[in-house]
C-alpha cells in the first residue's frame, strides 16, 4: 500500500477535476435517467461521444448521484451516436413508492417525455451545452485552488501522462513482436509447404 | 527566580498527539527545563577558539576514513511492516466515498465492479497472518457452480440450496464417460462417499481439485448448509500487512455496503484478537473499486456537515454507531483519536 502521503496529492487532483470542469452541472429534479448510445470505435463521428463519455459523464454523475446513466457501446463502424434524457413526475413517483414501500418492491419512476441530443460529428462541449440548454441545467463551479494546488496537479497530470506514454510503447513494442513472430512462423512453414510439394 | 523558568518549545512541539500512541511521548509530565530565557543566543558558537581546527574541506575525508578503519555499522533490520502516520490525511464518511466512486465507475457494468476493502494492519514480518473465510450479509459472488452427490432427501435439499447438478450413480456414469466438468465445487453426501470413492474418479476430478474429500470438508452430513456457507463464502488473507477483499459489488445499495464492511470488520478484529502473543493492531481502512482511486475510512457512515438531520432514519443512525464502535474494540489508539475527531 502506498503512503497517504503519496495517496492523497493524486486523489486530491482527482477529486477537483471531478467536480470541476465540462460537464459540472446539477440536472433539474425530473430527470431520471440519461442513456447514451455510440460506438466503440471512434471513426465516422463517434469521437466526440467518447470524449463526452469519459470527461463529462463521471461529472454529471458526481453531480446528480440518483441519476441514472446507462451507456451501451456497440461494435458497428457506422450509426448514430445519441443521448436519450428521460423526464419523469417527482411528485406521483412518491406517492407510487410510498403506496408500495409496504410490498417493499423496487419502484422504477415512469418516463413521462425524453429529449433526444445528437452527438455525431459534435465536440463534448457543444453536446454539454446543448443537454445545458435543453434541459435548464445549473453550473456548478467552485472558488478557483490556490497556486500551489494548481500547480501540483498540473505537475501530476504531466507525470501521469508520462507513465501512461510509456505504457503504451511498451504494448506497442509487445504487440509488434508477437506479430513479427506469427510471421516467421507463417513464412517457415510455408517453405516447408513448397519444399515437400 | 521564577521569572528565569521558561518551557523549552521544542518539547512542547513533541508532545502533540500521534496515531501512534505507543511511540508517542507521554503528555502527563510536561518537561520543564531550569534554563533563563536568555539561553537560545549562548548556544550560538563562539566568534574565536583556542583549540586547533583541522583544514577546511577536510571534514569529509576525514570521515569516510574513520568509517573503513572502525567496524561498518549495522543496517538497523525492520521487524514489523511500515506503517504511516495518516492522522493529518483526510477520511471519508462511507457515503461521501460511495458518490465519488461511483462517478468514477460510471458506464461500466455494475455487477461485475466490484468494492474492494484494504486494511493496513500493523504487524510483525515474521509472524503469523491472518487466513480465514467470511459469510458477508449480501454475498458478493453468487454464481458458484456447485454439484452433489447426495440420494433421497438430501439430494431433493440440495435442490433447493441451490446446486447445479444433482445425482448419484448415474451423474457418476455420466462424469466418467467424460461429460463436460463446468463445477467450481463438488460436494458428496457422507452415506454415498463409499461408492463414489469406489468408482475410481481421482484420476478424472483429482487434477481439477474437484474430488471431494473430508479433509477439505467437501463430504458433509448436511448438504444445504455447506451450499449455502460455500455460494456466499468470500476468503480473505494477509498480505505484506495487507488484508484486501471485494466487499461489494457496484449495485449494491449504501446500507448493504455498510452492513458488509462493518460484518467484515468485526470478524477481523476477532481473528486479529485470536493471535495471541503477537501485536496486530488496524491501522487503516480503505475502501476503493475496481477503475477508482482509494479513499480512507473515517468510520462514519455519512458526514452530516450542511445537512439538516433526518428523524425518520433513526434505525440508519444507531448502525452508525455500531460501525463507528468497531473499530474503536479493535484499535484502541485509533478509536480514542477518532473520538476526539468527533
Amino acid at each position: 500500500m502506498p503512503s497517504p502521503t503519496a495517496r492523497y496529492r493524486w486523489l486530491r487532483a482527482q477529486l477537483h477535476s471531478i467536480r470541476n470542469g465540462t460537464g459540472a452541472a446539477v440536472l433539474p429534479p425530473n430527470i431520471s435517467r440519461l442513456a447514451l448510445s455510440f460506438n466503440y470505435k471512434t471513426a465516422n463521428g463517434h469521437m466526440g461521444a467518447k470524449k463526452f463519455f469519459r470527461e463529462c459523464l463521471p461529472r454529471l454523475k458526481y453531480h446528480n448521484p440518483n441519476v441514472d446513466m446507462p451507456v451501451t457501446r456497440s461494435n458497428a463502424t457506422e450509426g448514430p451516436a445519441t443521448m436519450t434524457v428521460h423526464f419523469f413526475d417527482p411528485e406521483a413517483f412518491e406517492k407510487l413508492s410510498q403506496a408500495k414501500k409496504k410490498t417493499q418492491a423496487q419502484v422504477q419512476p415512469e418516463t413521462v417525455s425524453t429529449v433526444e441530443i445528437n452527438m455525431l460529428n459534435r465536440f463534448s462541449e457543444d453536446i454539454m451545452k446543448e443537454l445545458i440548454e435543453k434541459t435548464s441545467a445549473t453550473v456548478y463551479s467552485e472558488p478557483p485552488r490556490s497556486a500551489e494546488l494548481e500547480e501540483e496537479a498540473a505537475y501530476l497530470a504531466k507525470k501521469r501522462e508520462g507513465e501512461l506514454a510509456e505504457k503504451y510503447k511498451l504494448q506497442r513494442a509487445g504487440r509488434k513482436r508477437v506479430t513479427n513472430e506469427l510471421e516467421a512462423q507463417a513464412d517457415i512453414l510455408s517453405s516447408i509447404q513448397s519444399q515437400s510439394s | 527566580m521564577a521569572s528565569s523558568l521558561s518551557i523549552c518549545r521544542s518539547c512542547l512541539a513533541r508532545s502533540a498527539p500521534s496515531t501512534l500512541l505507543r511511540f508517542a511521548p507521554s503528555t502527563s509530565t510536561p518537561r520543564l527545563r531550569l534554563l533563563p530565557a536568555t539561553y537560545a543566543p549562548l548556544t550560538l558558537s563562539p566568534c574565536f577558539s583556542t583549540t586547533p581546527k583541522p583544514l577546511a574541506g577536510g571534514g569529509a575525508i576525514n570521515r569516510a576514513k574513520a568509517r573503513t578503519s572502525k567496524q561498518v555499522k549495522k543496517k538497523k533490520v525492520k521487524t514489523h511492516f511500515k506503517i504511516w502516520n495518516h492522522a493529518d490525511s483526510p477520511k471519508f464518511a462511507l457515503m461521501d466515498a460511495i458518490r465519488y466512486i461511483r462517478a468514477f465507475e460510471v458506464g461500466n457494468d455494475q455487477r461485475q465492479m466490484k468494492y474492494d476493502l484494504a486494511i493496513k494492519i500493523h504487524t510483525l514480518k515474521n509472524g503469523p497472518t491472518v487466513k480465514s473465510r467470511i459469510q458477508l450479509p449480501k454475498a458478493v459472488k453468487t454464481d458458484v457452480r456447485i454439484c452433489v452427490f447426495a440420494e433421497g432427501k438430501q439430494a431433493e435439499a440440495a435442490r433447493q440450496a441451490g446446486a447445479v447438478a444433482v445425482g448419484s450413480t448415474e451423474l457418476l456414469e455420466e462424469i466418467k464417460n467424460g461429460a463436460d466438468l463446468n463445477y467450481d465445487r463438488i460436494i458428496c453426501h457422507t452415506n454415498f462417499f463409499p461408492t463414489l470413492q469406489k468408482a475410481n474418479l481421482g484420476r478424472v476430478l483429482g487434477p481439477k481439485g474437484l474430488m471431494p474429500s473430508p479433509k477439505t470438508g467437501t463430504v458433509v452430513g448436511d448438504v444445504s448448509t455447506a451450499i449455502q456457507a460455500m455460494i456466499g463464502a468470500s476468503e480473505y488473507r494477509e498480505r505484506q500487512g495487507v488484508v484486501r477483499i471485494a466487499i461489494a459489488q457496484l449495485s449494491f445499495t449504501p446500507e448493504e455496503v455498510r452492513d458488509n464492511v462493518k460484518a467484515f470488520v468485526e470478524q477481523f478484529g476477532k481473528d486479529l484478537a485470536r493471535i495471541e502473543d503477537f501485536d496486530k493492531r488496524i491501522n487503516e481502512v480503505v475502501l476503493s473499486s475496481t477503475n477508482s482511486p482509494a479513499f480512507s475510512l473515517s468510520g462514519e457512515f455519512r458526514s452530516d456537515v450542511g445537512k439538516i438531520p433526518e428523524v425518520s432514519e433513526a434505525a440508519a443512525a444507531e448502525a452508525e454507531a455500531a460501525i463507528i464502535n468497531s473499530p474503536i474494540q479493535v484499535d484502541e489508539a485509533a478509536g480514542a483519536e477518532k473520538m476526539v475527531a468527533l
